[in-house]
């Protein structure tokens, strides 16, 4: 099963130009033509070829981009996404940050005004930076009709059931099934889109396993998807209409594992825990805080290790060195811990961070995409921000242990009132410490 | 400059190959999870070591011969393997390890378009080198831990060159008996290859277990692999070989890299199959080893798998990946089977009494907590 992103000739194009001005209508026209193509409505379409004007502009400014421009458009099946990469030796990633804000007092708009237009016109934006290149990847979903066929009733228990990939009805019937009898809270809310679970599950991002029997009835499914880093994550077992302690829900994690146990993924692990789920298969990381109907529940987060462990290397601040050693300890993870320490050198002055709203699930993830020594006020910028726009949502900070960089963050959130919660295993280019926000905390 | 468009320049099938990680070294396995000593009971090793005459062949090898190139198609080990199992020297070729000579079949036989059938549930070089050779590796579920002939023969089709048979499988250690395979062997009819892999053939000692090697007169489309490095005891020195007919063999050594087997190692598999003695050793102790980890998980009440090989598959109430870093910390390394399409079993080689206990001690420290 594909799991990652393939270059497939057909999902992908690319056009490389220099960073003058000159050549803007090309780009824009290849962004709009390439996003219509990969089936993007006019609106969407328009929203990234304004993103693609936007940051071209911006790069044709002094010193913003020092070679050439490559484009890439790529077809998500759900969505299609624009890539700009360019060497660069100082790019300011500042009016990225989700609570940037243009000052004006004169007649000339700053330099990062375009840059923050293009970040609000898309509905997803990664950065990465390596080696004087930077990548910066803008992403507009498609929209899907809203389609309402009723309730589909649930049959009876499964007789001999057999675990396959589904056919494209089959995934679009599990949805529906899935809107009216899966348990709340445990489905994210993209699956309950017929149309956009199928084309989810076409696009290779996501893996679906169903239980049917012979005569084609539906008794549970199990998803899982991986974006980038070496964790997939997975949503289930969800069954319906089947008795407890049935085998369907054991079968069906066992197709999730067969699926990628041949894969560079390294783990799996679910903060939507199934009341299905066979346990047996996997460790508890730790748990979250969940905002249930009844008030705050704390939620395990399952995991099970796909590869055998190689150990490996933590980069730590000194305040996170004690919860890195006890989860190591718990869950006999062989690591080399390092600690960091500032000691003088110099630094950008901006930080930036990323914003991943899960609006559905309550929830959004902060990640840092860049040091800078804003980083405290930039912090407690965005939990200002978000906090203000949506009430109550749970909010996450990912540290990556493989980037020595992000360590000095630990100090910062914890003052703000995060604690880590989880270890994620290899989560990014190492072990991933996800932080949970505590309102009114302070550093302990 | 441009950047180097890896994309562009890769393949597909090598773009979305994933490579294989292996273990680090014990010392730094050990250091790493805190432990003193270290039983290696993953990779189906034999605790004895080499026979002693090869042992001896090893230590007597001069330095200085270092700089010389070995003979490039191992020809005193032809000679030896022919002599042993009364065929021409021509019907063998020996490889850097039995993964080499799996990487020849498959480049000597199949083009774009082609595919394999083999298990699904079964050794991974098969699967890996056809498919990081852009060839479709057809997967068979196992029927009752057993190789699927059945299943197997209803995916072959026109573009089917090779069938891989893991005979004993590992890790479930199931076999086919004589009729079986003569039955498939017939089945196939020289429409496609059929590869035995007979890396655990040695510690067999079922009756009806049927010698690839005397099947060969018969069935000019068998191939049969082998390897000094489990019964034999030098995995380190990384050698195996192939058997087949005269023109099949003749049209495999085409694809072949010659000069890919170093001399220590073509000296000391020569010396190795002379010595009977080690052979019955190594069973005495797999057998011996296998009652006793047999009766100990079943006082446990802990499911297995006990076939043939020296190995022996453990359903555990756990995950895996979690048992093996736990037993890692306490000094014994096993091999996962989530890799093997297994979750939560584990396969522990059959080894010395000291290492046994070891594990079953530490088998019981992690199910306890």
């Amino acid at each position: 099963m594909n799991m990652m992103h393939v270059f497939r000739p057909d999902r992908e194009v690319s056009l490389t130009v220099p960073p003058r001005a000159a050549f803007l209508p090309v780009v824009t026209a290849f962004a709009e033509k390439s996003a219509l193509s990969f089936g993007l409505a006019k609106a969407e379409a328009l929203s990234l070829t304004l993103a693609s004007e936007e940051i071209f502009s911006h790069l044709t400014g002094p010193g913003a981009a020092a070679d050439n421009v490559t484009l890439t458009c790529r077809d998500g099946f759900y969505y299609a996404e624009l890539k700009f990469s360019f060497q660069t030796r100082f790019f300011n990633m500042r009016a990225f940050n989700l609570t940037s804000s243009v000052a004006c007092d004169g007649e000339e708009l700053p330099a990062e005004t375009g840059l923050l237009i293009a970040a609000r016109m898309v509905d997803k934006i990664r950065a990465h930076y390596e080696e004087d290149r930077l990548e910066i990847t803008f992403r507009k979903d498609k929209a899907y009709p809203e389609t309402n066929l009723g309730e589909i009733p649930i049959t009876g228990p499964l007789s001999a059931p057999v675990v396959k990939t589904p056919d494209t009805e089959t995934l679009k019937l599990f949805s529906r099934l899935l809107l009216h009898h899966a348990p709340e809270g445990i489905c994210p809310r993209d699956f309950l889109i017929p149309g956009k679970l199928a084309d989810m599950a076409a696009s290779g991002e996501y893996g679906v396993a169903v239980a049917e029997d012979a005569r084609g009835s539906l008794g549970g499914g199990i998803a899982w998807w991986r974006e980038g880093s070496g964790l997939v994550e997975f949503f289930g077992p969800y069954l319906f209409g089947q008795p407890q302690g049935a085998t369907t829900g054991r079968h069906l994690v066992e197709a999730c594992i067969a699926a990628i146990a041949k894969s560079d993924v390294s783990g799996i692990y679910s903060r939507l825990p199934s009341p299905f789920l066979p346990v047996e298969y996997f460790e508890i990381l730790g748990s979250l805080i969940e905002t249930a109907a009844n008030g705050a529940v704390e939620t395990p987060v399952y995991y099970r290790q796909i590869r055998e462990d190689e150990g490996g290397v933590s980069w730590v601040h000194p305040l996170l060195e004690a919860f890195l050693r006890e989860s190591c300890e718990r869950l006999a993870f062989a690591r080399e811990v390092r600690l960091t320490h500032e000691e003088g050198e110099a630094s950008y002055p901006y930080s930036v961070l990323s914003a991943t709203f899960n609006r559905s699930r309550g929830r959004a993830v902060l990640r840092p995409v860049w040091w800078g020594r804003d980083a405290a006020s930039n912090l407690e910028d965005h939990v200002r921000s978000i906090l203000r726009e949506i009430p109550g949502i749970a909010l996450f900070f990912e540290i990556d242990l493989g980037r020595p960089w992000q360590a000095p963050f630990t100090p910062l959130l914890l003052d703000a009132g995060f604690r880590p919660r989880v270890m994620l295993p290899a989560g990014g280019r190492g072990d991933v410490v996800l932080f949970q926000y505590a309102a009114g905390g302070g550093r302990p | 400059m441009s950047p180097l468009s890896l994309e562009s320049l890769l393949p597909p099938y090598i773009r979305s190959f994933e490579p294989y990680v292996p273990s680090r070294p014990d010392d730094e396995l050990m250091r790493l999870y805190g432990c003193s000593r270290l039983f290696r009971l993953n990779n189906n090793e034999n605790a004895l070591g080499p026979p002693p005459a090869t042992q001896e062949v090893i230590r007597r090898f001069v330095p200085p011969r270092a700089a010389l190139y070995p003979s490039g198609d191992s020809f005193y080990l032809r000679r030896k393997l022919a002599d042993r199992f009364g065929k021409d020297p021509e019907q063998f070729l020996v490889g850097n390890g039995a993964n080499e000579v799996i990487a020849f079949a498959i480049k000597a036989f199949c083009e774009a378009g082609d595919n394999i059938v083999t298990a699904d549930r079964t050794f991974a070089v098969y699967e890996w080198v056809a498919t990081f050779s852009g060839l479709e590796a057809r997967l068979v579920p196992l029927r009752d831990y057993a190789f699927d002939d059945r299943g197997m023969l209803a995916r072959m089709d026109g573009r089917t060159k090779i069938f891989f048979v893991c005979n004993p499988n590992n890790p479930t250690g199931t076999y086919w008996g004589r009729d079986r395979l003569r039955r498939f062997l017939e089945a196939v009819d020289g429409r496609a290859i059929v590869v035995v892999d007979e890396a655990y053939c040695e510690f067999v000692e079922r009756e009806d277990y049927p010698d690839g090697m005397s099947l060969l007169d018969e069935y000019p489309h068998l191939v049969v692999f082998r390897t000094f490095s489990k019964m034999y005891g030098l995995a380190g020195l990384r050698i195996g070989y192939l058997a087949g007919s005269l023109p099949v063999v003749d049209a495999i050594r085409r694809a072949c890299v010659v000069y890919s087997v170093n001399a220590v190692a073509q000296e000391a598999a020569v010396a190795a199959l002379d010595d009977g003695n080690h052979v019955l050793e190594s069973r005495r102790l797999v057998r011996e080893s296998r009652a006793y980890l047999e009766e100990e998980l079943a006082a446990r009440g802990l499911p297995f798998v006990s076939g043939e090989g020296n190995f022996i598959m453990i359903r555990l109430p756990m995950s895996d990946t979690l048992a093996y870093r736990k037993l890692m910390t306490r000094g014994v390394m096993v091999r996962t089977m989530t890799g093997f399409r297994f979750p939560n079993f584990i396969r522990v080689t059959l080894s010395v009494r000291e290492a046994m206990e070891a594990f079953v001690a530490a088998l019981d420290e992690i199910l306890k907590r």
